[in-house]
C-alpha cells in the first residue's frame, strides 16, 4: 500500500513527509483544508484574517516538520497550532486578556435581548446561511471556537480539551451555552 | 467521549447549511510549495547529525588515554620515593651518605627507579603473585 493512499493514517503520512515524501503532505493537506480553513475563518470573523491565520498555521507545520514526535495525534497538534495562533490574533488585536480564556459567565457576552431585537429588526429577511453567520458572531470567542471545533473538526471532547488547554466539563459548558444561545438566536430558522 | 458532549441535531443541519467555504487556490500552492521545498531539504542522516560527536569522543579519548599514560609513571615513582622518607628516623642519628663515588654511580642515582622500570617492561607477573603483592 502507497503510504499517500487515502486511508493511511496522519502519523504515517506525517512520517513518510518527515522522510522526505511530498505527496504525503499533500494528501494530510488535502485532508484538513476546509475544516480548519472554516474553522479559522469563522472564529475569527471575517474572510481576510482567517486566511492570514490559515496560512500561518500551515506554515508552523512546515516549518516545524521535525517537531512532530509519533506520539501526539496530528489532527491534535493541527488544531492546538490553530489555537494558539487565535490566542497570539487577540492579544496582537489589543485585547486585554485574549476572550478565549473568558469565563462562561454571561458577563463579557452579548445580551440575549440585543440578539433578539437585532434578529427582529432584519435578521429575518437574511438568508439562512447569513443568519447562522450573524448568530456565531454574536458568541463570546471561547463559546464560538468550543462550538466549531466540535462541528468543523469533529474532535472529541477530550481532544477539544487538549487544543484549548480548558478541563474537559469547561468545554461541556461552553458547547452547552453555545447551543442554548444559538438556538434562542435561530429561532426563526430552526 | 464525544456522546457526552452536548449536541443538537436541529442545530447541527441548519450548520451543515453553510456554503462549505474553502482557501483559495493561491494559499493552497503557497503551502503546498512551502510543504515541497521542506520535503527537499531531507533531515540530516544519522552519521550527519553526529558529524561532531563522533570526532570529540575520540579527541577526548585520546586525551584521557595520554593523561592516564603519564600520570601512571609518576604515581610509581611516587611509591618508590615513598620507602627512604619511612626509613628517615633510622638514618636520623647516623653521618650523611658519602658523594658517589664514580660516575657509574652518579647516573645510577638519576636512573629511573627499579620498579618503575618493572611496571612496563618486565612480563607480567603470574595471578598467585599478584595477589601476594596486595596482601
Amino acid at each position: 500500500m502507497s503510504v499517500t493512499a487515502e486511508a493511511t493514517s496522519d502519523e504515517d503520512l506525517m512520517r513518510a513527509w518527515q522522510c522526505g515524501d511530498a505527496s504525503a503532505f499533500e494528501v494530510l493537506y488535502r485532508r484538513y483544508r476546509g475544516s480548519l480553513y472554516r474553522f479559522l475563518v469563522r472564529q475569527a470573523g471575517g474572510e481576510a484574517t482567517g486566511e492570514e491565520l490559515y496560512h500561518d498555521v500551515w506554515m508552523t507545520l512546515v516549518r516545524g516538520r521535525d517537531q512532530w514526535a509519533p506520539s501526539a495525534a496530528l489532527k491534535t497538534y493541527l488544531y492546538r497550532i490553530a489555537h494558539s495562533r487565535l490566542v497570539d490574533h487577540y492579544r496582537h488585536a489589543g485585547r486585554r486578556s485574549h476572550p478565549l480564556d473568558v469565563s462562561m459567565d454571561a458577563d463579557g457576552a452579548p445580551e440575549m435581548a440585543d440578539i433578539c431585537a437585532r434578529a427582529e429588526a432584519g435578521w429575518e429577511r437574511a438568508s439562512t446561511a447569513d443568519a447562522v453567520h450573524r448568530c456565531l458572531a454574536t458568541l463570546p470567542p471561547a463559546q464560538r471556537e468550543a462550538f466549531l471545533l466540535k462541528e468543523e473538526s469533529e474532535l472529541g471532547l477530550a481532544e477539544i480539551a487538549a487544543v484549548t488547554g480548558a478541563e474537559a466539563e469547561t468545554i461541556k459548558s461552553r458547547v452547552r451555552y453555545a447551543i442554548t444561545r444559538l438556538r434562542r438566536c435561530l429561532e426563526g430558522w430552526l | 467521549m464525544s456522546e457526552q458532549m452536548p449536541h443538537d441535531e436541529d442545530l447541527r443541519k441548519l450548520y451543515r447549511e453553510l456554503p462549505a467555504d474553502e482557501p483559495r487556490a493561491q494559499i493552497d500552492d503557497a503551502i503546498l510549495a512551502a510543504a515541497r521545498r521542506t520535503s527537499t531539504a531531507k533531515r540530516p542522516s544519522l552519521l550527519r547529525r553526529l558529524r561532531w560527536t563522533i570526532p570529540m569522543a575520540a579527541a577526548a579519548g585520546v586525551v584521557l588515554t595520554l593523561t592516564l599514560t603519564r600520570l601512571a609513571p609518576e604515581r610509581a615513582t611516587s611509591d618508590f620515593d615513598m620507602a627512604p622518607s619511612r626509613a628517615e628516623p633510622e638514618l636520623a642519628g647516623k653521618p650523611p651518605a658519602p658523594a658517589p663515588a664514580s660516575a657509574r654511580q652518579a647516573r645510577d642515582a638519576v636512573a629511573p627507579p627499579e620498579p618503575a622500570r618493572e611496571l612496563f617492561s618486565a612480563p607480567a607477573a603470574p595471578e598467585e603473585d599478584s595477589d601476594a603483592a596486595i596482601v
